[in-house]
């Protein structure tokens, strides 16, 4: 190249700068942004941790012990069943046993079993099943026989039978009284009640645990980078394989958490391999759910009572403390509920006002301690919602804990990077869970 | 009216009280007696409407908007399920409908479902009162995944092989169809032994 030396006239300002020579000032500090508004407040931060699973299906068992109350949803006094008198003191009763209804079909009491209604105050013994009725004597050929318009409802008074219908008793008043009407009420049941040296009883009732499960869930992420792009090209961190790797791992770890929320519970045989989900803890929750408007409520705090009274707390078998993993919004609406209490209190604000108040004591000794988190995105549909948990009831059994491989198939040049995940949570009790959710 | 619901729901009004409430998956008001949805006086005693869709194009039918509806419509908070009305101790299926035995014993296709069971009509045959007295109402479509109930349990582990060509147990479409007739890509086909 000959000899050029490049001189210009004129001053040197940015328009005559030589782009390439440019030195840009570029901050090595790449900042994130996270759809969140908080670091994420997650369900696996509170649960326990189980062994790995020894099989794709965790099952266990639940026992949901007797429960004394029953409910009485039709009564028939005596005195109208059958028209020819004499029958004052009895009564059908049609008891719906909803806490057993498998009991239904014949009927969980026997004869002399006790029961005590709560509108009229009586007690009242079983003298007719589905299945036998008292004996009035020492051997069954005195079993009591009544009319079998007051054992069934229906037909004639003259003829006797020894059994009434599925799903009814027959009832005596105990007190020398006639049976006192009433259309519904609460029943409890008192048990046995024999008479003098009376020959012991045949009467068996046992007790049967159920089952529930979850399936182990297999989840991967997978990132590929050309040779050339990892090991040729220099570039800022962005584009490296190191941070592709990090972010990769990051969202992985996320999804898990979306997982723990929001998964259904399923096992798709229809492939020759199985697909298996696992149950989040929105598909957990079978009993106790509140859906509420937020935009027609007028009064949070009595609402918010008695969701707590009712659902948050309805069982509570490891102690009066739980957790409410709450939307941004729904917390503050709780603190809306109060706003009227900072004005009680005799501090002078020192440039600072609001209110933060995240925990609600229960009538009977519970408290809820409420955390916000954007797993119920701010300004989406789950901004009002709420789980209430018992992390005690959670326990996430995991048999790969995001384990990574990292590999290049024989035949080509390409780095592949693979993260995976497989577990599941055993889901103990459900109904310690409660969930509060817009529709 | 019977109304049943997948949760044990309440129903709340404006000012936080409970208005309604679903006690083991339903809330029985009895007959003629049904969930008030309409705007009372004051507006805080209104129930809130948690279902605002206009769901049926009448954005004037509350009830509608509250969640009555027909029983299909599981996205829906809650849903009429009244006892069925036997006409002479028989009511005949509706294929593809699912039942829930409320009281006493029925039969259908030869076998007997007691209180607590929960079958799914296969075809029109009749559903026949054995017991007497005995009550059945729809109910929601039961879930292959749902917790397996102890008979079922049992009568999988030891009385089956897997492949036998009928006599299923009282669910019989909770998962446990006779298998027979299945093929590896049936949705559930287990394997068996013999």
């Amino acid at each position: 190249m000959a000899f050029n030396s490049v001189i210009t006239r004129g001053p040197a300002t940015t328009t005559n700068a030589d782009p390439y020579q440019l030195k840009e000032h570029l901050d090595e500090k790449i900042r994130t942004v996270s759809p969140d508004a908080t670091p994420l407040v997650t369900l696996s931060q509170y649960a326990m941790r189980g062994p790995k699973p020894r099989s794709h299906k965790v099952i266990q068992m639940e026992f949901d012990e007797f429960d004394h109350f029953d409910f009485c949803s039709k009564a028939q006094a005596g005195t109208t069943l059958v028209s020819t008198g004499g029958y004052g003191r009895f009564a059908r009763l049609k008891l719906d046993q909803p806490s057993r209804p498998w009991t239904n079909s014949d009927m969980y009491y026997d004869p002399q079993d006790v029961l005590f209604v709560q509108k009229t105050g009586q007690n009242l013994e079983v003298v007719m099943t589905p299945t036998s009725s008292k004996w009035m004597g020492d051997d069954p050929s005195t079993a009591l026989k009544l009319p079998q318009t007051l054992a069934t409802g229906t037909g004639s008074n003259t003829v006797m039978v020894s059994t009434c219908t599925p799903g009814y008793v027959v009832v005596r008043v105990i007190e020398d009284e006639p049976f006192r009407t009433f259309s519904k009420s609460d029943v409890i049941y008192l048990g046995r009640t024999i008479k003098e040296s009376q020959d012991i009883g045949r009467f068996s009732h046992q007790a049967h645990p159920i089952y529930n499960c979850n399936f182990v869930e297999h989840k991967e992420t997978t990132f590929t980078m050309s040779e050339d792009m990892r090991n040729m090209v220099d570039t800022r961190e962005a584009a490296t394989w190191e941070f592709q790797v990090e972010q990769l791992a990051r969202n992985f770890k996320k999804t898990i958490e979306y997982n723990f929320m929001w998964g259904h519970r399923k096992v798709e045989f229809s492939q020759n391999r199985a697909t298996r989900y696992m149950g989040g803890l929105f598909d957990a929750i079978r009993t106790n759910v509140a859906t509420y408007n937020p935009s027609t409520i007028t009064d949070f705090e009595e609402f918010f009572m008695n969701f707590t009274t009712d659902m948050a707390f309805a069982t509570a078998p490891n102690g009066n403390k739980k957790i409410m993993i709450a939307g941004a919004r729904l917390l503050q609406r709780f603190n809306r509920a109060f706003k009227d209490y900072r004005r009680m209190t005799d501090q002078v604000p020192a440039g600072k006002i609001g209110l933060n108040l995240d925990t609600y004591v229960v009538p009977g000794g519970f408290e809820l301690k409420i955390i916000r988190s954007d797993m119920l995105r701010m300004n989406t549909g789950f901004e009002d919602w709420g789980f209430v948990i018992d992390p005690k009831e959670i326990e996430i059994m995991v048999n790969k804990n995001f384990e990574t491989r990292a590999w290049q198939d024989p035949g080509e040049r390409d780095y592949h990077l693979m993260i995976e995940w497989q577990g599941t949570i055993a889901w103990h009790r459900e109904q310690v869970h409660a969930l509060l959710r817009t529709a | 009216m019977r109304y049943i619901s997948k949760n044990d729901i309440d129903l709340f009004r404006n000012n936080g009280t409970i208005a309604y409430q679903f006690k083991y998956n339903y809330l029985d008001l009895g007959s003629g007696n049904i969930i008030d949805a309409s705007l009372m006086t004051p507006d805080s005693l209104s129930l809130q409407l948690v279902y605002p869709t206009d769901l049926s194009g009448a954005t004037t039918n509350r009830l509608e908007m509250a969640g009555k509806g027909t029983l299909y419509g599981e996205e829906r908070l809650f849903v009429e399920s009244p006892i069925l009305n036997w006409s002479s101790g028989t009511l005949a299926a509706i294929n593809g409908t699912w039942y829930e035995v409320i009281a006493g014993i029925v039969s259908y296709n030869n076998k007997q479902y007691r209180a607590g069971d929960v079958f799914k009509g296969i075809d029109t045959n009749n559903i026949t009162d054995v017991s007497g007295g005995a009550e059945i109402a729809k109910t929601y479509a039961g879930d292959n995944e749902d917790v397996i109930d102890r008979r079922g349990q049992f009568w999988l582990k030891h009385l089956q092989h897997g492949d036998e060509p009928y006599d299923y147990p009282v669910r019989d479409a909770i998962g446990y169809e006779p298998r027979s007739s299945l093929t590896t890509t049936d949705a559930n086909y287990y394997g068996w032994t013999r």
